[in-house]
């Protein structure tokens, strides 16, 4: 019955608001940028995509053991720890969840190695001879699944009736590993490509990472490999559900959402309402151009969607940083059973945290607007160049406005 | 391109270094309205916060309280039900309440941030404490 609002399951302080000042210095930066790109830049495209010739490369067996070691001492620390102040719980939200973000920055898609789903789902298909599963994973399911995995976990964490709730997020763990081990079994490795939410999460900011390539250290400039993200149906939605539910996780911690009894079904359909209203505007914007058929024009969001990753990974670093940083040595403390002072680093240095707040999400609009910008280039008509791409460039800016507003206000 | 994002990140730090560690520039109102049951007293070296918890409500409900780091904070809780108030500080602190009871309690907080001070029964963020340099 009881909830936490502000407290993500694992509870703990938020930061200060950042000053004004720092959004309005952020606020115009970005805006700067954004039309100088448009007006300055470059008009032949420089990031085009280079085709992955024959998929990603085959999973490392020490990855894959030290990945089954981490999982067995997370659920170990969910399922057998205590069910107060539990472990398992902190590692669940902060590690995995967060923590996610900043691996496959710097180590790229390593998920894929560590994944103890695909392990059994490698070991069931040699023992069956049926490495590829039972039935081919349709192709229009794209990403779906996975935007409704992230969708339940977005809802459990700041929407259920009590995310720090230990039997609440066990029962999430169970069927989210129920259907991970049954799905892939059934339609094969394709399953975690599209359908496993964390895994796709991870899949999709690694081509963000400067540093990995294709899972190996390969230092190269993000712009050329973010082109590389594979469209399937859903991918909008994903990063929608990313940016929206992140964007809902702090305007509910205002004054004036705190002051209102909503209900758990008055807080998830706000919750989706912010997914759905960051989808939608991108759907809209991206398709506002002339001189291209119906057909070419329904295909216009997937092949611009990987712009938004910059934005979604700006926005989450600025919102997760402190949590991950402080929060996070706590749980690793809780995890060694070892009894240590946490140091605020961040949250006393509260000037420098709120410029760096600010540094991420300025640096992922600008990469952001550089990804629309050079992709327009191939995908729109010639004619139609610089007007076509001004309604993906406003609404970017009103993505990043919003979110520097919430970081500001709240 | 990697040239205009260093210029930028130097650009921020830059404003952050001229700004100085922010003491006491308030965006939102500074203190919540006294109408609200919650108060500050004049002097600068404590902030009382009175809570009503009464038929189910909780007065204030979702109130900014700005404090000091180090500052006290002295909660005055009166309720007519038991209650659990959880202060989601770090670490976390819990105040439990009786029918009937009408207590303070101090707190002081040393890492600046934002607290939430919650009716956990009633699932009611009572107030949160802007707790800043």
């Amino acid at each position: 019955m009881p909830a936490s609002l502000a407290a993500h399951g694992v509870g703990g302080s938020t930061d200060l608001p950042i000053p004004f000042l720092y959004a309005m210095v952020g606020a115009s930066w970005a805006l700067t940028i954004s039309f100088a790109v448009l007006a300055l830049a470059w008009k032949e495209p420089r990031f085009t995509a280079e085709p992955e010739v024959d998929g990603p490369r085959p999973r490392r067996p020490s990855l894959a053991l030290l990945g089954a070691l981490i999982t067995v001492w997370f659920l170990g620390a969910l399922y057998a720890g205590p069910d107060d102040a539990n472990a398992g719980l902190g590692a669940f939200y902060i590690l995995v969840w967060v923590g996610l973000v900043p691996l496959a920055l710097l180590a790229g898609h390593v998920w894929r190695d560590l994944s103890p789903w695909r392990s059994i789902q490698a070991l069931v298909g040699r023992l069956t001879g049926r490495p590829d599963g039972y039935v081919a994973y349709p192709a229009w399911l794209g990403y779906w699944p996975a935007v409704f995995g992230l969708l339940a976990f977005v809802w459990l964490e700041l929407a259920s009736p009590d995310p720090g709730d230990i039997g609440a997020v066990r029962l999430w763990v169970t069927v989210y590993v129920v259907v991970t081990i049954t799905g892939g079994i059934v339609f094969g490795p394709r399953w975690h490509d599209r359908a496993d939410p964390f895994d796709v999460y991870s899949y999709v900011i690694s081509y963000l990472s400067p540093f990995v390539r294709d899972r190996r250290l390969d230092v190269h400039n993000p712009l050329r490999t973010l082109p590389q993200v594979q469209v399937h149906p859903g991918l909008v939605a994903l990063l929608a559900t990313l940016l929206g539910s992140t964007a809902y996780d702090s305007f509910s911690a205002s004054s004036f959402w705190q002051s209102k009894s909503v209900s758990v079904l008055g807080q998830t359909l706000t919750m989706v309402g912010f997914c759905v209203v960051v989808a939608v505007l991108f759907q809209v914007a991206t398709r506002a151009t002339g001189g291209v058929t119906p057909d070419e024009r329904a295909g216009l969001p997937g092949r611009l969607a990987h712009s938004l990753v910059p934005i979604v990974v700006g926005y989450i670093f600025a919102h997760y940083l402190t949590y991950l940083v402080e929060t996070g040595q706590a749980v690793v403390f809780a995890l060694l059973s070892i009894d240590r002072d946490i140091s605020y680093v961040l949250s006393v240095h509260t000037s420098t945290l709120a410029a760096l707040k600010v540094s991420f999400v300025v640096a992922g609009h600008v990469l952001a607007v550089v990804a629309a910008h050079d992709r327009a280039l191939i995908v729109l008509p010639r004619a139609h160049r610089l007007s076509g791409q001004m309604g993906l460039l406003l609404l970017m800016v009103a993505y990043t406005f919003t979110g520097l507003f919430l970081l500001f206000s709240v | 391109m990697t040239r205009i994002v260093a210029a930028l990140f130097a650009a921020v730090l830059l404003v952050a270094g001229c700004g100085g560690e922010d003491t006491g520039k308030v965006s939102s109102t500074p203190n919540p309205s006294p109408d609200k049951a919650s108060a500050t007293e004049p002097a600068d070296d404590a902030v009382v916060v009175d809570i009503a918890i009464r038929d189910g409500k909780v007065t204030p409900q979702g109130d900014r309280v700005d404090v000091k780091v180090g500052q006290k904070v002295t909660l005055h809780i009166t309720s007519d039900a038991r209650e659990t108030i959880h202060i989601h500080s770090q670490p976390e602190r819990e105040v439990e309440i009786g029918d009937g009871d009408d207590i303070e309690k101090a707190f002081t907080f040393d890492v600046p941030g934002q607290i939430a001070v919650e009716a956990h029964e009633l699932d009611v963020t009572i107030v949160q404490l802007v707790v800043r340099p």
